[in-house]
Formats: C-alpha cells, sequence, structure tokens
C-alpha cells in the first residue's frame, strides 16, 4: 500500500507542479461562482440605480389625472409630439401614448431583451393604479365594488420541494458542476499519469521497479480521484462561500432585485447529510471515470491520440446534461438511475430537490460501482500488457 | 550473476530474438554489442522483466526473470539511453521515491543518495534543483543513480552514455568499472566499440537477433587485429 501512496504522491506533487493544469482546477474555483453571482449583482445594482433616479416619461394625450399619479411615482413628465421617437433618441426612459382609448408604453429595451425596461414596469404600474381608479369610480355610480369583479381568487403554487426552491438556480447547476468537473478535473493528471509516461519516457524507471501492477494502478487511480474530487468540491465551495459572500455584503443591492429574479439567484441550502450523500456518490463517479480514463490513457500512445480517445466519450457524457436539460417533460424511470453518467446526475438532482429514495440512490451507486470495476478490469489488463504499455 | 538460455522473443511475424544463450559472472562486464535493431534492448528487457520470453528461460540473480518478475527487479538496476526520469521532481525526490521501493527510508536512503552521488560526481545543490533545471548529463546521471541506489547485483546499461558530453561519459565509464569491482553483475550494451573495449571483460556480437560471437575481450580483439570494430564487422560478415 504505501508503494500506492508513494505513486499517488509523485502524480500529486508533479500536477500542482504544472503551472498550466493548476491553473485549470483553480479557475473554476473563482470563475464559477464569479459567474453565478456578478450577473445577479449587477442587475441588482441596475435595478437600484433605476429605482433611485427620477426617470423621464413622455407623453402624449395622457389626462391630467394620470400626470399627478405619474409624478407622485417620482415621474418627470415630458409633454412630447411623438414619445416613440423620444424613447429611440434617449431624450426619456419611457414613452405613453393614449388614443382612442388605448394606452401604448414605449420601452426602451432592445428586441433581444426579454425584460421589459425598469421604466416600463413603473409606468405599467402606474396605469394599473389609475385603472383600478377609474374602474372603482366607475363601479360605486352603479353601487358596486372592486370585489364584486371578483367572485373568487386564482393562485398557482409550484410544488417543487422548499430546498430546490431556496437554492434556486444553484439547483440546476450543481449536478451539472460535480460531474462536468469530476471529468475535466481528474483527465489533465490521467492523461500525465499513463500517456504522460510514455511520451516523456519515464514508463521503463518506473516499470523496472519492484512494483506490482495492481499497486501502479491503485497509486495513479488515487491521485486521479483526489485531483477529479478536488476540482469539483473547490467549485461546489465556491459556489457556497462567493453566494454566502455576496449575500452577507451586497444585501442592498439584492433587495433591489425584482422577487423572481431573487429566487432565481438562490442560497446555500444544502444540509450536511446532502453534501455528504453527493460526496459520496462523487467519489464513486471519479472511480468510474477515472478507470475509464487510466485504461484509455495507458492504451493511447501520445496525448493526441489519448485525447482522440477521450473526446467522443466526453461527448457521451452530454448526453445525460441533455436529457436533464428535458427533465420536466420527462417522467424519470428507475432504469435512468443505473446509467452509467446518467444515473448520478439523476441521483445528485434528486439529492438536492431533496427528493431522492434510498432504492434510486442504491440502484447509482450499485451500478457505478459495478461500471467502475468493470473498466479497472481493462485498465489493469492494459497495464499488464507488455504490447499496450510499450505500444509504438 | 545472469544466465540466459536460448532465449527467444518473437512480435507476431517478426523474430527479435532468435534463441540466445549466455552467462554473466559476478565481477564482470559483458558488452552486448551490435548494431541498431540486433536485439539488444529487446535481449535487456527481457532481463529486466519488461518484456516476456516467448521461450527459453533467463535467470537473473537467481531468480527467473518470467515467474519471480518482483525478485529479479529488487536485484536489477536498468538504464537505457532514452530513459527519463520525472522534469517536475527534484534529484532529491527523485531519488526519495524510487528508493522507497527496495525499502530505503530516512537516514539509510540518505546514506544511500550520498554514496550514488558521490559515485556519478553529483553535487548536493543539483540535487535540490527539478530535473527539467538539469544538464541532459546531469539528468542521465540521475537516471543511473535511481538505477544503482538499491546496489543491485546486476546492472544492465543500454546505449547509456547517448546523449552525454565528454566529462559525464567518462565519469559513466569510470563508474562501470567501479561497480564491478565492488563483485556487480554488469551487461554493458552499445553500438559504440570504443566503449566496449574500454570496459567490458568479455563480449558478445549479436545480429539479426542472433548471438554470431563470444568471447573474452582480448580474443576478440586478436580476431579483429587489435581492433573490437573490425573483428565485430568480420564476424558479421562470416554470420551471413
Amino acid at each position: 500500500m504505501k508503494e500506492a501512496l508513494k505513486i499517488a504522491r509523485k502524480e500529486l506533487l508533479t500536477y500542482v507542479r504544472e503551472e498550466r493544469i493548476l491553473l485549470m482546477v483553480l479557475m473554476p474555483l473563482v470563475i464559477l461562482p464569479l459567474l453565478m453571482n456578478l450577473p445577479f449583482l449587477l442587475l441588482g445594482h441596475y435595478y437600484q440605480q433605476a429605482e433611485n433616479k427620477q426617470q423621464v416619461i413622455a407623453i402624449k394625450g395622457v389626462p391630467q389625472e394620470l400626470q399627478h399619479l405619474l409624478q407622485r411615482a417620482k415621474f418627470v413628465v415630458q409633454h412630447s409630439q411623438n414619445p416613440r421617437q423620444a424613447v429611440q433618441e434617449r431624450q426619456a426612459d419611457v414613452g405613453m401614448v393614449y388614443a382612442e382609448g388605448r394606452y401604448t408604453i414605449f420601452d426602451r429595451n432592445s428586441i433581444l431583451n426579454q425584460q421589459r425596461s425598469v421604466a416600463t414596469e413603473r409606468t405599467r404600474e402606474v396605469l394599473q393604479q389609475y385603472k383600478e381608479q377609474v374602474l372603482l369610480e366607475r363601479l360605486q355610480s352603479h353601487g358596486l365594488e372592486l370585489a364584486d369583479l371578483e367572485p373568487f381568487a386564482i393562485e398557482i403554487q409550484k410544488t417543487i420541494s422548499e430546498q430546490q426552491q431556496a437554492l434556486g438556480l444553484l439547483a440546476m447547476l450543481i449536478p451539472f458542476a460535480v460531474v462536468g468537473l469530476v471529468i475535466s478535473g481528474g483527465q489533465a493528471v490521467a492523461l500525465e499519469a499513463t500517456v504522460g509516461e510514455k511520451e516523456k519516457a519515464t514508463i521503463e524507471a518506473l516499470l523496472s521497479a519492484p512494483v506490482a501492477p495492481w499497486k501502479l494502478l491503485l497509486g495513479k487511480g488515487l491521485a486521479v480521484v483526489v485531483a477529479a474530487l478536488f476540482s469539483a468540491f473547490a467549485s461546489m465551495a465556491g459556489f457556497a462561500l462567493g453566494n454566502v459572500f455576496v449575500r452577507h455584503n451586497f444585501s442592498t443591492q439584492i433587495e433591489a432585485l425584482p422577487t423572481d429574479i431573487r429566487v432565481q439567484m438562490g442560497a446555500w441550502a444544502l444540509t450536511s447529510t446532502d453534501l455528504a450523500t453527493i460526496f459520496f456518490t462523487s467519489v464513486l463517479f471519479a472511480f468510474f471515470v477515472t478507470s475509464v480514463m487510466l485504461a484509455l490513457g495507458i492504451f493511447a500512445r501520445t496525448y493526441r491520440e489519448a485525447n482522440t480517445y477521450l473526446s467522443p466519450l466526453e461527448m457521451l457524457m452530454l448526453i445525460p446534461f441533455l436529457l436533464f436539460a428535458f427533465s420536466d417533460y420527462v417522467q424519470v424511470q428507475d432504469w435512468f438511475f443505473a446509467m452509467p453518467g446518467l444515473g448520478v446526475v439523476v441521483a445528485i438532482d434528486t439529492i438536492v430537490k431533496g427528493s431522492y429514495s434510498p432504492w434510486q440512490l442504491g440502484l447509482t451507486w450499485a451500478s457505478t460501482l459495478a461500471y467502475g470495476l468493470l473498466v479497472l478490469f481493462f485498465a489493469f489488463r492494459n497495464f499488464s500488457r507488455e504490447d499496450v504499455v510499450f505500444r509504438n | 550473476m545472469i544466465e540466459v538460455d536460448n532465449l527467444q522473443k518473437a512480435y507476431r511475424k517478426l523474430h527479435a530474438i532468435k534463441g540466445i544463450s549466455f552467462v554473466v559472472q559476478p565481477g564482470e562486464v559483458y558488452g552486448l554489442l551490435g548494431p541498431n535493431g540486433a536485439g539488444k534492448t529487446t535481449t535487456l528487457r527481457i532481463l529486466a522483466t519488461l518484456l516476456k520470453p516467448t521461450s527459453g528461460s533467463a535467470k537473473v540473480a537467481g531468480f527467473d526473470v518470467a515467474r519471480e518478475s518482483l525478485a529479479v527487479r529488487r536485484n536489477l538496476g536498468i538504464v537505457n539511453g532514452g530513459m527519463k526520469v520525472y522534469d517536475k521532481l527534484t534529484g532529491y525526490e527523485v531519488l526519495d521515491f524510487f528508493g522507497s521501493f527496495y525499502d530505503l527510508w530516512g537516514p539509510g536512503l540518505k546514506e544511500r543518495i550520498a554514496w550514488a552521488a558521490e559515485l556519478l560526481h553529483i553535487e548536493q545543490a543539483v540535487l535540490s534543483k527539478q530535473v527539467k533545471d538539469m544538464s541532459t548529463g546531469m539528468q542521465q546521471k540521475i537516471v543511473i543513480a535511481r538505477a544503482i541506489l538499491h546496489q543491485p547485483q546486476v546492472l544492465l546499461l543500454d546505449e547509456a552514455t547517448a546523449g552525454l558530453d565528454v566529462f559525464a561519459r567518462r565519469a559513466l565509464l569510470d563508474f562501470v568499472r567501479q561497480y564491478a569491482e565492488l563483485g556487480k553483475t554488469l551487461i554493458y550494451s552499445t553500438h559504440v566499440m570504443s566503449e566496449a573495449e574500454e570496459v567490458c571483460d568479455r563480449v558478445g556480437f549479436i545480429n539479426k537477433g542472433s548471438l554470431v560471437y563470444e568471447g573474452r575481450l582480448q580474443e576478440a580483439l586478436e580476431l579483429g587485429s587489435g581492433n573490437l570494430e573490425r573483428a565485430f564487422i568480420r564476424r558479421l560478415e562470416e554470420a551471413a
């Protein structure tokens, strides 16, 4: 065992001294939390600025009463012959025209932006308020109240778990991040430990040492699993710490966000049991992926050849992601949990949503372990075969 | 001691070694000489248990290469010209890494590293450098130090001076004689005849997988009128 640990230590030492590889691992740690939080922060900042700013509205044909309401809502009312043009030329933040019983609002945002501008939203709110006021007056003239028009209320509630709601976008990202980073984080070490030994002509010195092939494989595998898990969980830690940091230090900007966007941003809401379960699932997945990479890596003659084998496999790994994107429309079946790769994504997804069943989770664990052992057998065979090790 | 008996190695249709036999005694340097592709490297790789023989047998330090590979490796060191060690590790880390496979730890390991460094003229300061920052000659010395760290009974050197400058080459040739004087068994494989003349006690000429001549260095020199290269060419022509 000490030989295996020594080999694992050597692989990891080589790994951390490779600046390029280390950068690949550390980048997600910084970049992913930034990508997750920065858009929300910028949006919050933008909303906050927009709320505090006195916005200019260009109007035409708008009654006096509505103009007062707009002024009370902090709008600077500007009469214009062509409100649409005023908005286009950025003389006003929003435009409004009343003609033939219809109010038309001119929004400044481009067609690509599905969101309406803050000024438009506020104008719509004022208009809605005015509409209700007019409606109430008319109803009252007939001895009726607004409530008389609504015999019952309608409410739509999401059935997703509280945990999933609390996690927001994180609930969707975590399964992808774990699976994707286990693959990418382990790959560099696996290739360096296998085909790298061939290309750098170090393999003969290593194989001439009195170490059994299974110990060699174990040592190299350990290093790959450690690197893969470090990569995945460093990014998870990045997500969590980034979220906590942003919520703690930029609460004003977050409060300024509309509720639906704030919900999307989410908060770190995984329990330690969830994390332990995700970790165990990831360990098994890392074992499977490591076996695949070592089996192919030792078979390949060059890095290029190894990448040729691994690239299609990575494409195959995208299939679970694609299926997962349609998860709202697909009824998840038990056999999904036993599929290589897909099972892990689905299992982590159910853990994150707090809706996993022990049977389905057990199915993923058992199948991933079985696939891992099967591929490990091929990796061991490859490590023991001279025509593979000295293939050139 | 090395005992090779009717050793054969075939790769599909290619017969790389066609039944060679020889014995190398402790304290002896055996020159395995031949042109490129003659079968020298294949023979040494079989002795180092990196390749399996197709038929025949070979024993290294009394252990069978096919059945007792780990015991063979414990008693053997191998160096070849193309062999490299991990360039991201320091010289010391490389020796520490390989030393641990031979149960060398702590003070014992330090002692062995100091011994190998002295024998190969490696300065202590160089050992703390990463291998990638060393000269080619120094890198080759680290490769050799790795192979002798456990003071193996048998040392196989295959084109070990390839890429070495004149000083490093001289140090290596001196080391070969010194190591044999410690009672160790060495095979020195090369196609540079002048090197073989300098260090070998006995020589074997190998060509196209067959051993075409074997004898004491002095006898081989007489065969070529005092020139090993001439003897080598003459013997190969006779065998053809």
